[in-house]
């Protein structure tokens, strides 16, 4: 029995939009914007979280907190360190996904670290005197720590990592979907070298 | 036999298609469970005039919490103002709420991007704590009656259908 073309190109379509995928995929790809040569690392789920991770040069940290109040001190104190800016979202049709970054850790060659958290800088900020709106920007320019996102929702933010500048790390990432425990492990990650767009090393 | 059953494999291949993820995901707004009353707030706009929430009872509001160095609120400002620009005449509004910046600061933006609906000022995120916001955008739809039904965590295309027929079923009823 030969089944007609357009039948078949019915069956194609519904198999690009994951209705054959029994299991859940995790896909990772990794790539270089062309220009700036900044790195990015991408986890996906099929109908799940949406995870990338892009480096951010010392000097972008520099010029924005420096923007937002931070005082050349202060925000030298962030340029010195691994800053990671991450998406999160949820694509999935009906779960709900929460994350805690206090959950995530770094895996150097050294061993594994936790993430550093916005709680723990705010500390360091009081006693810097940095302003009270540059302490407000600083909050949410970083990622929420905690978090519950509804199908479609998302966030972006940056993490903080200590870790030296241009060191591969792997990153250990874990959520939830609708209580279901998930984790993924994002391998070969550095941070970017204190340099200019153009390249030009500090 | 084949050519027998085509209209039916049809129906049931669209059917498919229509209920398939690439079609369901990225769903416009959640409904907030209980629909809480809507912390209370008095904040200033841009020209000093004080704007209470409770000041729009009887409308729908939404509730917009956004900052002027955060890509993704920039991203979604510009479809905000035309849902604005397309309701604000069936007691529809939108209270852009800028978190923790001063006036000089958001005064130029605001006019760089046209946007028509009051921008209002919470210099020290007073409002945004009493509300929990934790990430940046985060919009609130408050019904007439003052209650948060619906909400979304990031920024959305405000052009999207799907979003705009579903601010056209909250919307009060027309007398």
């Amino acid at each position: 029995m030969k089944l007609p073309s357009w039948f078949l190109a019915v069956a194609l379509l519904l198999h690009g939009n994951g209705l054959a995928a029994s299991e859940p995929l995790l896909n990772q790809r990794h790539w270089v914007a062309p220009g700036t040569g900044i790195h990015h690392w991408v986890v996906e789920r099929n109908d799940g979280i949406y995870l990338e991770f892009s480096q951010r040069l010392p000097e972008q940290t520099r010029a924005f907190f420096q923007a937002r109040g931070f005082t050349p001190e202060a925000a030298e104190r962030l340029a010195g360190v691994c800053v990671i800016q991450t998406v999160i979202r949820n694509n999935s049709r009906t779960a709900v996904i929460h994350t805690d970054i206090g959950n995530w850790r770094v895996m150097t060659g050294t061993g594994e670290r936790p993430y550093r958290l916005e709680s723990d800088w705010q500390k360091q900020w009081q006693n810097l005197n940095v302003s009270q709106p540059a302490r407000i920007a600083f909050r949410f320019a970083l990622l929420p720590a905690v978090q519950s996102l509804n199908p479609g929702d998302w966030l972006q933010g940056m993490t903080t990592l200590e870790v030296p500048l241009r060191e591969r790390f792997d990153l250990k990432v874990r959520w939830t979907e609708d209580q279901a425990n998930r984790e993924a492990t994002v391998g070969g990650v550095r941070c970017a070298a204190d340099r200019t767009l153009h390249g030009e090393e500090r | 036999m084949i050519r027998n059953l085509r209209p039916a494999m049809m129906i049931f291949a669209t059917l498919l298609v229509v209920a398939s993820p690439a079609w369901t995901a990225q769903q416009p707004m959640m409904i907030v469970a209980g629909a809480p009353r809507a912390p209370e707030f008095a904040l200033p706009d841009l020209a000093g005039k004080r704007h209470k929430l409770s000041d729009y009872r009887g409308k729908l509001v939404v509730v917009n919490f956004w900052a002027t160095w955060c890509p993704p609120c920039r991203e979604e400002l510009p479809s905000m103002q035309r849902v604005f620009k397309q309701f604000k005449d069936r007691n529809f509004v939108i209270l852009g709420v800028e978190v923790g910046e001063e006036w000089d600061t958001v005064q130029p933006f605001v006019d760089q991007f046209a946007v028509k609906y009051p921008i209002l000022l919470d210099n020290n995120s007073a409002v945004s704590r009493e509300w929990k916001i934790i990430g940046l955008p985060a919009t609130y739809f408050v019904d007439p009656q003052g209650r948060i039904t619906h909400a979304i965590h990031g920024s959305r295309d405000w052009d999207d259908a799907r979003l705009r027929l579903q601010i056209m079923k909250l919307l009060p009823a027309r007398r």
